[in-house]
């Protein structure tokens, strides 16, 4: 018998040869064939641009005709240890982001609960998310309005029930009592609030939908109360829906600057300038490019790592059966 | 087909024109310069072409807009003009530059926040200006026929020669205030302060304290505060200081020709005696004033004065317009008088300077993008002379109240009669009754030219000793954050004056490499 292959056995049938594409082929899935195109354009949109983000973060950018960006290798991430304006921002986004979170979950939640199931729920629905339609910028606007002190509703509710102790709300720079944010910065976290409660109610009456009835009937049986019901059967439950609330919450809060550039523009005195503010500034009102990159880098740091906290903090513990 | 010669005549007539159209229109992108014989031709010259002008949202901009067909008309060509707030402007204007696209032609140039860090990326217009095949507009370009050093303040930088924008309109800050109040309360003004309760030329910042404390504890159910003042972050902010600032000893932030900037303007004089003392007395008066001082810029500082929460505001001329309205305005009817910003109080001064009203203003220019095309940067200069010719810019003051920078405009003698009331020409509007109560304070006319009541003041403000015009500098946007920042923490009580205004010497001194 003649032989065909080295690897060919004598009174075997041949192996083929396959070529290196053939190989590739068949070691990946089909699906990820049909999802590679996305995968491209995805790759282009955003792998491309974080690198070049991190290479503007190491260079000092030039604006100037015929100069070029210079190499500062860590120099712009070290200069802002000292930079009061971003050790500023890093705070008041995380009294930001904590005050906005908190509020919103625990209120969507709560609102959640209250219509669903009810009469009229649909509509409860369509109302109450009427605010999350409105552009961000529409809503600083409307807020900028509400809180006026010439003609502004809320500022004159606010002082009319002796709330508000200052003349302002929008110029009110002193922390509140001694080492809270501002009144302005509370103004800000009522507008956000306003807006993002509506998207918490949202996802999670959708989660509602999902609770077993089951668990609940037979809670009920058991002579569960309400409290009961909610922290032992519902709660459980929505574990990974608020997850998913809490993440995509976060990181819009995180980044939104619309709100704070039409109400404040960061001030007074700072004290509305969050990180993402902070940013903005420095890179399209000075065009610091690389330092802009530096906080951009950083500021995308933060939200990775707040991220995975989120995560592990909702995650469910799985119970390791004994023996 | 039997063809007649009539028509066999028009066929080849038609056909010829469709051979020669087809020379000479040629892409939007490479335009041929077609031969002229009159000025009626050279502004025809780059018929077809499209500009597009990125400018801030101003009354000027809104007026030319309203009327673009006339330059359509003059010219064939056509123009996008993209009202923009001041911020957004120069956000995008840099991003175009930086990436040299020339994506807007045309872009208007706010001789600080705007001029100052990307004059480098304006065409010199010098070039065009002595280019014998531009029409030639009435008056010219040169130094002489703008008002008092506006080239210089919006064209030129940094001791460079090269001219970067031509003047388009301004906004010249002078001080409005509700004379019918004044004159109402000034019995009262008398028995506590000893003195008339008056705004004049010689009226002093601490006059103006003396008002602000007035209408603040005596609380008045037509006016609650005496003063408005424009502390927001940013431009605003700067401005509004630096008319305090420079209205005590004439204080400057650095030693160098604030006609022209510099680009390395060395160590600021910021913590100085005079700075810590004007910053103290800033303060003061802001804590008389109304309650939104440091959130308002010139719109909510107007607001709070067209709304009749304040006996007086600091504003630009532009806001005449809204002031006159008596639809939108209790200060319209004859209410309000314009005059001089407040002088310094000499008391207030421990640097040896004069005590000047203080004058400063936003010279905005229109400039040309060196990175467009070339031919579409000569379309554009048609723009530019249009946009800051005679003709547009008295249309404009006529129209919507706009703000010349020509001086003819200026000296011409119907518009010097619009500087007083009582000479302006007016026009009729829709009856408004100003006060319910009062039957007889019914409005049905308002000046034509509303913001030439402010031209009186404006044209004493622009000359020297009261005029300060910088400071033009490449980082003028960071700075104008560091300065504004620091004085609200003082403003606000975290800082002393002394602490604020020495952080502001420190980060400002950093910015510039000053060791």
């Amino acid at each position: 018998m003649e032989k065909i292959a080295d690897s060919a056995v004598v009174g075997e049938w041949p192996i083929e040869q396959k070529t290196l594409f053939q190989r590739i082929q068949g070691a990946l899935p089909f699906h990820f064939w049909l999802m590679l195109p996305t995968i491209i354009v995805l790759a282009a949109i955003t792998i491309y641009p974080f690198f070049w983000m991190i290479w503007l973060s190491l260079h000092q950018t030039a604006m100037d005709p015929g100069e070029k960006d210079v190499w500062v290798g860590l120099g712009n991430y070290i200069s802002l240890l000292d930079d009061e304006s971003f050790l500023n921002g890093v705070k008041l986004l995380l009294w930001y982001f904590v005050i906005c979170l908190s509020i919103e979950m625990v209120l969507g939640t709560a609102v959640a609960l209250l219509i669903n199931g009810r009469k009229g729920e649909n509509l409860f629905i369509i109302l109450i998310l009427m605010p999350m339609m409105v552009a961000p910028i529409v809503v600083g606007y409307l807020y900028s309005y509400l809180y006026n002190v010439s003609f502004g509703w809320y500022f004159w509710f606010l002082k009319s029930v002796g709330f508000l102790r200052t003349d302002t709300i929008l110029a009110s720079a002193q922390p509140v009592l001694g080492f809270l944010p501002s009144i302005a910065f509370f103004g800000v976290v009522v507008a956000d609030v306003w807006e993002w409660t509506p998207l918490i109610v949202l996802i999670v009456i959708a989660g509602l939908k999902g609770v077993p009835q089951d668990q609940m009937e037979a809670a009920r049986v058991d002579g569960a109360g309400s409290f009961r019901l909610f922290r032992d059967v519902t709660l459980p439950n929505l574990r990974s829906v608020l997850l998913i609330a809490g993440i995509l919450r976060f990181m819009d809060n995180v980044r939104y600057i619309d709100t704070i550039y039409v109400l404040t523009k960061g001030g007074p005195a700072d004290s509305t300038k969050i990180l993402p503010f902070y940013l903005y500034n420095i890179s399209f009102r000075y065009f610091e490019f690389g330092r802009g990159a530096a906080v951009g880098f950083l500021l995308l740091l933060f939200i990775i790592i707040l991220a995975m906290f989120f995560v592990n903090v909702f995650k469910k513990k799985e119970v390791v059966p004994v023996g | 087909m039997f063809l007649n010669r009539r028509d066999f005549l028009k066929g080849l007539g038609l056909g010829g024109l469709a051979l020669v159209g087809g020379n000479i229109v040629q892409s939007k992108l490479n335009l041929t310069q077609l031969a002229y014989a009159s000025e009626d031709d050279k502004w025809k010259q780059f018929k077809g072409s499209k500009l597009v002008f990125m400018s801030e949202d101003t009354p000027p901009t809104s007026a030319i807009k309203a009327k673009i067909q006339s330059f359509k008309d003059l010219t064939g060509m056509d123009i996008e003009i993209i009202q923009e707030h001041l911020d957004i402007v120069s956000e995008k204007v840099g991003i175009d530059v930086r990436a040299k696209k020339g994506a807007y032609p045309l872009f208007y140039s706010q001789d600080k926040p705007v001029g100052a860090p990307f004059y480098k990326h304006a065409e010199d217009l010098r070039k065009y200006a002595s280019d014998p095949t531009f029409p030639k507009p009435t008056d010219g370009v040169g130094d002489d026929v703008w008002c008092y050093r506006f080239l210089d303040v919006t064209g030129r930088f940094f001791g460079d020669p090269k001219i970067a924008a031509y003047p388009y309109d301004n906004a010249i800050c002078v001080m409005m205030y509700r004379k019918d109040l004044f004159e109402k309360y000034t019995k009262q003004f008398e028995s506590e302060y000893g003195k008339p309760l008056r705004y004049t030329p010689d009226t002093t910042w601490k006059d103006v304290l003396d008002i602000c404390k007035f209408f603040k504890k005596a609380n008045f159910p037509d006016v609650k505060y005496g003063l408005a003042l424009q502390g927001r972050e940013g431009w605003g902010g700067q401005l509004d200081f630096q008319r305090f600032s420079y209205a005590h000893g004439q204080w400057l932030e650095w030693d160098f020709d604030d006609w022209f900037g510099s680009e390395k303007p060395g160590p600021c004089r910021w913590g100085d005696e005079q700075s810590i003392l004007s910053l103290e007395k800033y303060k003061e008066v802001m804590s008389y004033c109304h309650p939104d001082t440091l959130t308002n810029d010139w719109s909510g500082a107007n607001t709070a004065y067209i709304t009749g929460l304040c006996a007086m505001v600091p504003n630009y001329g532009e806001f005449a317009g809204v002031v006159e309205d008596p639809k939108q305005s209790v200060a319209a009817g004859g209410r309000t008088a314009y005059e001089l910003d407040p002088k310094g109080e000499p008391t207030w001064i421990v640097n040896g300077g004069k005590a000047v009203n203080a004058t400063n203003y936003g010279i905005g220019g229109i400039a040309i993008n060196r990175y467009s095309k070339p031919e579409l940067k000569k379309a554009a200069y048609l723009f530019v002379l249009w946009a800051t010719s005679y003709e547009t810019m008295m249309m404009v003051l006529k129209d919507v109240g706009g703000t010349p920078d020509r001086k003819r405009i200026w000296e011409d003698p119907e518009v010097r009669k619009a500087f007083v009331r009582e000479t302006a020409p007016m026009k009729d509007i829709e009856p408004v009754q100003m006060d319910k109560n009062d039957p007889k304070s019914i409005v049905t006319k308002i000046p034509l030219m509303t913001s030439a009541l402010t031209f009186g003041p404006s044209e004493k403000g622009i000359l020297p000793p009261n005029v300060v015009a910088g400071p033009k500098i490449p980082k003028f946007n960071e700075y104008i954050q560091i300065q504004t920042s620091e004085i609200h923490k003082c403003v606000a009580g975290i800082k002393t004056a002394k602490q604020a205004c020495l952080a502001i010497k420190e980060k400002t001194d950093k910015l510039h490499g000053v060791k």
